[in-house]
């Protein structure tokens, strides 16, 4: 059962383990990073950042849905590295209902909506897209931070 | 030389080596500083610290362990020996790292910094009781 999604392309550090995870005390973390599933050595550091007692698995987003099944007693946070492997996830009909952006990657041309936060015209549409759907979004780096508005 | 790069979030590594200019006497030109905080500074690091090392090793000092700072410097030098990468900077070793980079070659010096920067960690009330 996912309890808490975020979008934070840094994926497990120091945001997600000082501030997230006490909040919402999740059983398991499962992140969706292709590049991270090719990777052992990021795999290796995100293990060794999080703290014992959390659960981790490091999917693609293709995969996510087959891990969710089997984990559906369990409070999982699900940390995706991007929004195309948001949209992706979507697409498999898992439901998301509120998703927490926490950081996109900057690149030429992108705008800031929010401090580590990027999005282009590809990016809203696809927020665009997903709110059609019933997801509603919320940017915000930390549960204290003010939530920053989207204007697709 | 080993040559030493400072990566942290926010300005604590310019701040920290200005610090360290006050006490110690060294040129900080010699030392490279690289913060994660600003718009694209997280996508630029690796290319940053690629451009910065130095001939004879080079030691990274990063501000805290799991953090982007951290996570990137790793992944960018882990295919070179000549690179060490350690968490938790404080001033001590950053001081230790400026006082031994000419005398030491980069794994001995790499040790005493880690060695100092537990040294200089001490509860200094208890000590006095």
């Amino acid at each position: 059962m996912i309890c808490f999604t975020r979008v934070d392309s840094r994926l497990i550090h120091g945001q997600v383990v000082q501030a997230w995870l006490p909040e919402i005390k999740p059983e398991k973390v499962l992140v969706i990073s292709e590049q991270a599933t090719q990777s052992s050595l990021m795999t290796k550091m995100m293990r060794m950042a999080l703290p014992q007692g959390y659960e981790l698995e490091v999917s693609t987003a293709k995969e996510a849905l087959q891990s969710l099944k089997k984990d559906e007693a369990k409070k999982v946070f699900v940390l995706i590295e991007d929004l195309n492997q948001l949209l992706e996830l979507a697409e498999q009909n898992i439901s998301l209902k509120k998703v927490n952006i926490g950081n996109t990657k900057y690149e030429e041309g992108k705008k800031e909506y929010s401090a580590g936060v990027y999005f282009d015209k590809k990016d809203l549409a696809i927020i665009s897209s997903l709110q059609k759907k019933d997801i509603t979004f919320s940017i915000k780096a930390l549960p204290s931070s003010l939530e920053a508005k989207i204007n697709a | 030389m080993v040559k030493i790069i400072l990566i942290s979030h926010g300005n604590m590594a310019q701040s920290l080596l200005e610090t360290a200019s006050q006490i110690g006497s060294f040129d900080t030109k010699e030392i490279d500083t690289f913060s994660v905080s600003g718009k694209g500074d997280l996508e630029n690091l690796p290319q940053k610290i690629l451009k910065a090392l130095g001939d004879n090793g080079t030691l990274i000092l990063v501000d805290t362990f799991g953090g982007s700072a951290c996570n990137s410097a790793v992944q960018s030098t882990q295919h070179l020996q000549s690179v060490k990468v350690i968490c938790g900077v404080n001033l001590n070793m950053l001081l230790s790292a400026i006082n031994n980079k000419d005398k030491m070659d980069l794994i001995s010096l790499a040790r005493k910094v880690l060695e100092d920067g537990k040294k200089s960690l001490i509860d200094i009330s208890d000590k006095l009781k």
